[in-house]
This record gives structure tokens, C-alpha cells and sequence, in this order.
């Protein structure tokens, strides 16, 4: 989890507070800055801004402008509550400060970026990260949460059918009508892709199940005018805790644990829509492609004389890839190469633009006995770049852990890169119970 | 053809600059347009460690520099509450204001007499 001391600059302009008020105005018009940190000695004297400073009289030195207290936050400050702070105070930029030192600077805007917030587009949401953030909080405090999925089913085909301004129309009303509903004291929603919005709430896990159907109703009932299509809703919801002294990322963990898990609730909460005596084979396949993650078929390991060579076989419905890793056969490193040859074979079924680079593979020992292997993947791809955690409870089979660590890692990008495609118009013959009215397209 | 001729008029008012420039006090005003930094700075290079700043809680006054010799004879605290009660009306229309101080004491004693004794 990223912190304050990851994005701050040490490079912002300073004042020692000797320059006159007059030229200090002057200097930040004409360098496009509206705030100056005043410093002296190593210690932080004020943040002055632009509209502070027009009240006083030019010929002041900015040490003798001085008004109020100054809000500042420490490198280990977690970024949204930086934001919170900010946002409070209303200011654009917080300084630094580290044992009464001042160690650097860091934007408001520069924070948001970092949280994922969707600033530019429609939904004025944070991203995701900001949700693990506030998740990891409540759970160090040992606070019970839950997550929320919320799934726009159709988005995709609805944008598609009616226009991409129609699409954004859509996603402004379910952000409104989520925001609504939405009690910041206990809930926090954010966004995820263009597609998905993830809400983690302090309400009790049967409450966030009820308001989660309400959430879904609400969105469901959205209609724009002159466009009789609404957009459908898959919701998953799970909650959990943490309990007593742990590991310091198990919190971390936890979280996107809850994530995954809520997200994968969300999937099979998909109504199925076949009939497996009509197409038994296409149920087959629909099923598997619900499920939309790859399951490990198989590993081998090869070792000549230093070196050893790891293959690792998946499959998603039809589809099996197989990944290979080489490196040096030395038994603390086979698990790395499992965990690489996992996740070189899963970057197959992902469009050709992505890819995954193992980071670390870790065994953290839990306090309550036992151990956790965790894998941290980053995800690269055209418009982002992301950190994934996977984790696997070590079992005996310490490669097969290393592969369920890597798939567990991988498994929500690949979920939303594998979903079945839906069309929104009206198939009867497709109908099963009455329920939904899409046609599966499976091709 | 025009002849034009210019005249300049030069006038000088000549008087002492006084150093330092304000006998006892001075009294900064909250929008003075010199601060008690830069004024304690100007006063420390004029008349080195003969003055100190005051940092004052009130609505108009933020500081008065002092002349340190005065505390000798009175606490800054009655000093500046007699300062701010005399000030008060003028700082908001002249933010920077001097100020000579004097200190005078008056002692009196009395004594009692036995019968028969006095002053002779």
C-alpha cells in the first residue's frame, strides 16, 4: 500500500521566509505555482497560498505574514487519509513534515492519481486502490467490513448499441444513484474499469446483503429517455475480519481477498440462461465460461545438472495454454518458477497487450500457526499498471501453492478479460425460467 | 520661433534622522507594512541588543519592540496593557507607531510618633 513518502517531491519550491510578500506573489504568478512552503532551518513555518497572501500588505517579509497553524501530514501518512486531510483543510498541496523536519511536498492531485480516482471521467469515484486503503484501516483496527460487487452486466453492449454519450449518461445516473443510497459514515464506494463498481461498507454482512439488492434495484430501474434498455446488475458481497496480532500485510491480504471473492460471488450470481438438454456442449461451455478463470491442469519439473525448467498447464473451457520458466535448481527458487510459469501460461488467455511480471514470492508465517505464500504480480497493460496480490494457505505441496498463489493473483484481471459476451436484444429461446432477457453469444 | 525656458525649484527640509529611530517602543500594527521580523532585524543592525520584540494577543497590535532598559523598571505585562489602553484608538488608522516611555517612581513612607518625641 502505497504512502505519502512514495509520491512526495523534495524538488517543490521553498521560501526561507525573506522574500517581501510582494515578490513572493509575483514569483509563484509567473511559475504557476499557488502554494509556497516557507521553511527555515529545516523546520516548516507555513504553507502559503495565493489567496492568503493577496490580503497582506506587499512590503512584509513572509516570515512576518505568518497567520494560523500549518496542516501537514508524515511520509507514513496512507494516501487517503493524505486525501481526507486535504480535502478538510481544502488544500491543494500538504508539506511533509518527518520529526519536525520538513522532508518534502506532495499535491492533492498527484494523491488522487495515485488513488485511481476517476477524476476525469464521469463517475468523479476513487479507484480501487482508495478501497483497499480505507479496507486495510477498518481491518488494522480490527473492524468487521464488507465488500461490495456491483457488476453493470451489459454496459459494454448497451454503450455499444446506443452510443458511447448514452454509455456515459448511464454510468453519471448509477453514480448518482449509488451516491444516494451511499451513508459516508460506514460506506465507501469506488470504480473499477468502466464497468464496476466495488463499495466497501462497515454495515453487518446481512444488512450489506439486503442493501446491496437495493443498490442493484435502484441501478436496474434507471432509464434514459427515449431508451427502453436498462442495464443489468450482478451483485457479490462478502465480509469478513481480522482478529489479533498478524503479519503487517495481512490486513493487505484480507482486503483483496474480499475483493476477489466478492467479485467471483458476483460472477455466479449470473442467471444461467441455457438449458443444458437444449445444447449440452454449449452449456458445457458457457458454464466453464461463466466461471471465466482457468483451472491448473498440470506441472512438470525438469532438472539438468544447475538449471531447472518448469512448465505449468492451464485451461479455461476448451482452451489450455502452457507456460514455461527456467532458472537455476536451487530449492528455495523451483516455487518462483512455478509461480512463473503460472502466470506466463495465464497471460495467454489475456489479450496479446498484457502482460504479467512476477515480482516476489514470499512464505509469511501467521502467528497463528501455519503459512501463507504470497505472490505479488504487476499487471502491464495499454492503460494501466497495477500491483497484484495472490496468497495461498502452504499446504503440503509447496509448488502446487505457488501456482494457486500466482492464478489467485491473476484470476480477477482474468475474470474480467474472459467474460461471456451478452447482447441486449430479446432472445425467447435462450430464456430459462423467465429469468433476464439476453441472448448468450458464445462465440 | 518660440523660445521656452523651464525652471526647476529645489526644496530641501533638513532634520535629524534619529538613531535609533523611535526612542522606546514601537509599535507594529497588524497591518503595518513592515513585520516584527523585518522590524526587530532593522532595529537589532540600528542599536545592537538594545531592543526586544513583544508578540501581543490583540485584534490591531501584533508587536511592540521594546526598549529592554524599560523592563528593568516595569513588567512587560503592565507595560503592554498600558501601551495597548493608549494605542488602541490610533493603530487602526496608523499601523506603525513610536513611542518614548517614562518611567518615574514615587515613594512615600509615613511614621508614627510616640507623645513627646516629633520632629524638632
Amino acid at each position: 500500500m502505497k504512502r505519502i513518502a512514495d509520491i512526495m517531491t523534495q524538488d517543490y519550491p521553498t521560501s526561507n521566509g525573506s522574500m517581501s510578500v510582494g515578490a513572493a506573489l509575483e514569483w509563484m504568478r509567473e511559475h504557476h505555482v499557488d502554494s509556497l512552503p516557507v521553511v527555515q532551518d529545516g523546520h516548516l513555518l507555513t504553507v502559503f497560498d495565493l489567496s492568503s497572501l493577496t490580503s497582506v500588505h506587499p512590503n512584509r517579509l513572509l516570515c512576518d505574514a505568518l497567520q494560523g497553524s500549518v496542516v501537514t501530514v508524515t511520509p507514513d501518512t496512507s494516501l487517503s487519509t493524505a486525501l481526507d486531510i486535504a480535502n478538510t483543510n481544502q488544500l491543494t498541496i500538504l508539506a511533509v513534515v518527518e520529526n519536525n523536519l520538513y522532508v518534502g511536498t506532495v499535491s492533492t492531485a498527484e494523491i488522487q492519481e495515485n488513488l485511481g480516482f476517476c477524476m476525469d471521467s464521469l463517475t468523479d469515484l476513487p479507484g480501487l486502490e482508495a478501497l483497499k486503503e480505507k479496507a486495510v484501516g477498518y481491518l488494522d483496527q480490527e473492524q468487521e467490513i464488507a465488500i461490495i460487487i456491483l457488476n453493470l452486466e451489459n454496459f459494454h453492449e448497451f454503450t455499444k448499441e446506443y452510443g458511447h454519450s448514452v454509455g456515459m449518461q448511464m454510468i453519471q445516473e448509477v453514480t448518482r444513484s449509488i451516491q444516494k443510497q451511499i451513508n459516508e459514515d460506514m460506506d465507501f464506494a469506488s470504480c473499477y474499469g468502466g464497468d464496476e463498481l466495488v463499495i466497501l461498507t462497515t454495515r453487518r454482512i446481512s444488512d450489506a446483503e439486503k442493501w446491496a439488492e437495493n443498490l442493484k434495484k435502484g441501478i436496474e430501474e434507471i432509464r434514459i429517455q427515449g431508451i427502453s434498455d436498462s442495464i443489468s446488475v450482478l451483485t457479490g458481497v462478502r465480509g469478513g475480519s481480522r482478529n489479533g496480532d498478524r503479519t503487517v500485510n495481512e490486513s493487505t491480504i484480507i482486503a483483496e481477498d474480499l475483493i476477489n471473492l466478492a467479485s467471483q460471488a458476483a460472477f455466479e450470481s449470473k442467471p444461467v440462461l441455457l438449458q443444458p438438454q437444449e445444447d449440452p456442449k454449449a452449456y458445457e461451455a458457457m458454464i466453464s465460461s461463466l466461471n471465466a478463470r482457468p483451472v491448473i491442469v498440470g506441472m512438470s519439473l525438469h532438472t539438468t545438472g544447475t538449471h531447472a525448467e518448469v512448465e505449468v498447464t492451464l485451461k479455461l473451457g476448451e482452451i489450455i495454454h502452457v507456460g514455461t520458466s527456467r532458472g537455476l535448481s536451487v530449492a528455495h527458487s523451483i516455487p518462483r518458477l512455478v509461480a512463473d510459469a503460472t502466470l506466463q501460461a495465464a497471460a495467454l488467455f489475456m489479450p496479446q497487450e498484457y502482460s504479467f511480471m512476477l515480482e516476489t514470492v514470499q512464505t509469511v508465517n501467521l502467528s497463528v500457526g501455519g503459512s501463507l505464500i504470497v505472490v505479488v504480480v504487476t499487471l502491464s497493460g495499454p492503460d494501466e499498471i497495477k500491483t497484484l496480490t495472490g496468497s495461498a494457505m502452504a499446504q503440503e505441496d509447496p509448488y502446487r501453492n505457488a501456482m494457486k498463489a500466482a492464478l489467485h493473483a491473476v484470476n480477477r484481471i482474468l475474470t474480467r478479460h474472459n467474460q461471456p459476451k451478452f447482447s441486449t436484444k430479446q432472445d425467447e429461446s435462450y430464456l430459462f425460467g423467465g429469468k433476464a432477457g439476453m441472448k448468450l453469444d458464445l462465440n | 520661433m518660440t523660445n521656452e525656458k523651464g525652471k526647476v525649484l529645489l526644496k530641501l527640509n533638513i532634520s535629524e534622522f534619529e538613531l535609533p529611530p523611535t526612542k522606546d517602543a514601537l509599535v507594529i500594527g497588524k497591518n503595518a507594512p513592515i513585520g516584527t521580523e523585518a522590524a526587530t532585524r532593522m532595529m537589532e543592525a540600528i542599536a545592537p541588543d538594545q531592543f526586544i520584540p513583544l508578540r501581543v494577543e490583540d485584534k490591531w497590535v501584533e508587536s511592540i519592540i521594546l526598549r529592554k532598559s524599560i523592563l528593568h523598571a516595569i513588567s512587560s505585562d503592565l507595560l503592554i496593557s498600558s501601551i495597548l489602553e493608549d494605542v488602541r484608538g490610533l493603530i487602526q488608522y496608523q499601523p506603525l507607531l513610536k513611542l518614548a516611555i517614562h518611567v518615574s517612581s514615587e515613594a512615600e513612607k509615613s511614621f508614627e510618633f510616640e507623645e513627646g518625641e516629633g520632629l524638632s
